[in-house]
C-alpha cells in the first residue's frame, strides 16, 4: 500500500515533495504523499503517507496513513494508522487500528475501536 | 469542408516541395479545401470565425507550435475540430496528439480520429500544453483554499499535457480529466552518504493565482508572458482535436 521510492512520482498520486510548503485547506479526494511541510489541515479521501522528512503542522483525516515524519496535530484515521520509528506525532491520534514501532514518539490522547469518534472521516 | 491556415513561414521557398507533396496527398485523399495564409497584419481568429458561419467543419494548422497558439482561441470558440500538418521542424503539439511531420500527418487527418482534450485559461488567454514560471519568488494560490511556496530552489510548472520544451523527458499529463497539474521541481537536500536528489511535487488544480511582489514572467505554450499576477484555469474538454495512433495521452 505504502511502498514508495523515494524522489519519484506516480502518475495520478498527489505528491508534496521535500522544497515545498503547503499553507491552508489541504484536500484530495486521491491518495497522498507528503515529504514537504504542511500547516494548516490536511484532509485525504484515500491513503496518506507522511515521509520521514515531512513536517506537518495541521490537523491530519485520512482513509489510511504511514507516517515517518513529524506531525503537530490531532490525527483522525478511518481504518489503518502505521507508525514507523522515525514518527513523531504531537497530538490526538484516533484510529480502528494502530500499529506503533519501537522509536515512534507519540504525545496525545490516543483511541482506537470500531468506530472512531463516533463518525467515519470525512462525513 | 476543410480550412486550411498556412502560416507566414510556411510561404517562404524553401518549404515549397514539402508544401506541394503535402497537397498532392491531400488531393489523393480527397480532403482538400479552402486555404488561409497569415501575412503581418493577417489575423486568423476573425477569418476562422467567418469561415466557421459558412460551414466548414475542420480547421487543419499547416505550420508549428506558434501557428497552433495563433489559432487556438478561435477553434475553441467556434468549437470546430483541429487538426495539424506540421512544416518547418519539430512541432510538441504534433507530438502530443500522435502527428508525424510532412506527408504521413496527411493521413491522420484523413482517419480523422477526434479526441476532446482540456484547454488551460492563463489571464483568459488559452493553452493547451503548459506553462513554465520565471519568476522564483512566486507563490501559488490553489482552488481558493491553500498556498504553495518553494523552500528549496527550484522550478515551477502548470500542465495540461506538459510544456513543450518537455514533452520528450517525462510521462504527460493526462488532459482528459479536467484539470491541470502544478508540476514543482525542487532540490532536495543532501544527506552524509547520499548525493542531492531532485523531488517532485504533483497537485491537480482546477483554478489557481500566481502572485509575487515583483512582475512575474512566465513561458506559456513557448511565449514569454509578464504581468503583475496570473489566473489560471481549465475548460474541461472544449478541444476537438485530430490525433494519430502515436498520442501521448
Amino acid at each position: 500500500m505504502f511502498k514508495r521510492e523515494a524522489g519519484a512520482s506516480p502518475g495520478g498520486e498527489t505528491v508534496i515533495a521535500q522544497g515545498v510548503k503547503v499553507d491552508g485547506e489541504f484536500t484530495s479526494n486521491g491518495n497522498v504523499i507528503i515529504e514537504g511541510e504542511v500547516t494548516g489541515s490536511v484532509v485525504v479521501a484515500g491513503d496518506l503517507h507522511v515521509g520521514p522528512s515531512a513536517r506537518i503542522h495541521a490537523d491530519v483525516s485520512a482513509q489510511n496513513a504511514m507516517v515517518a515524519g513529524e506531525i503537530g496535530g490531532n490525527m483522525r484515521v478511518a481504518d489503518r494508522l502505521e507508525l514507523v520509528e522515525s514518527s513523531r506525532v504531537m497530538g490526538d491520534i484516533e484510529a480502528q487500528v494502530l500499529s506503533v514501532a519501537a522509536g515512534a514518539m507519540i504525545n496525545g490522547r490516543v483511541s482506537m475501536g470500531e468506530k472512531v469518534g463516533g463518525k467515519k472521516v470525512n462525513e | 469542408m476543410y480550412l486550411y491556415i498556412y502560416d507566414e513561414f510556411v510561404q517562404e521557398k524553401r518549404h515549397e516541395r514539402e508544401v506541394a507533396s503535402i497537397e498532392n496527398r491531400l488531393t489523393d485523399l480527397g480532403i482538400t479545401g479552402k486555404i488561409i495564409r497569415l501575412a503581418l497584419f493577417k489575423r486568423a481568429d476573425e477569418q476562422i470565425r467567418d469561415e466557421a458561419r459558412r460551414g466548414v467543419s475542420t480547421v487543419v494548422v499547416v505550420g508549428n507550435d506558434h501557428t497552433v497558439r495563433k489559432v487556438l482561441d478561435a477553434v475553441v470558440e467556434v468549437g470546430l475540430p483541429l487538426g495539424m500538418i506540421p512544416v518547418g521542424g519539430e512541432s510538441a503539439f504534433a507530438r502530443m496528439i500522435g502527428v508525424s511531420s510532412g506527408v504521413a500527418s496527411c493521413d491522420v487527418l484523413s482517419a480523422r480520429v477526434i479526441q476532446q482534450v482540456d484547454v488551460g485559461l492563463l489571464n483568459g488567454k488559452r493553452f493547451v500544453a503548459g506553462l513554465r514560471v520565471l519568476t522564483p519568488e512566486a507563490e501559488l494560490f490553489c482552488d481558493g483554499r491553500y498556498r504553495v511556496t518553494l523552500t528549496d530552489r527550484g522550478t515551477m510548472e502548470i500542465h495540461n499535457f506538459t510544456t513543450f520544451d518537455a514533452i520528450e523527458q517525462e510521462e504527460v499529463g493526462n488532459p482528459q480529466d479536467g484539470t491541470l497539474d502544478a508540476v514543482i521541481r525542487t532540490d532536495g537536500r543532501r544527506s552524509f552518504f547520499r548525493r542531492k536528489q531532485s523531488c517532485q511535487t504533483r497537485l491537480p488544480i482546477h483554478t489557481a493565482f500566481l502572485q509575487s511582489k515583483h512582475p512575474i514572467r512566465v513561458l506559456c505554450d513557448g511565449e514569454e508572458m509578464r504581468a503583475d499576477q496570473f489566473q489560471i484555469g481549465v475548460e474541461e474538454g472544449t478541444l476537438k482535436v485530430i490525433t494519430g495512433r502515436a498520442r501521448k495521452f
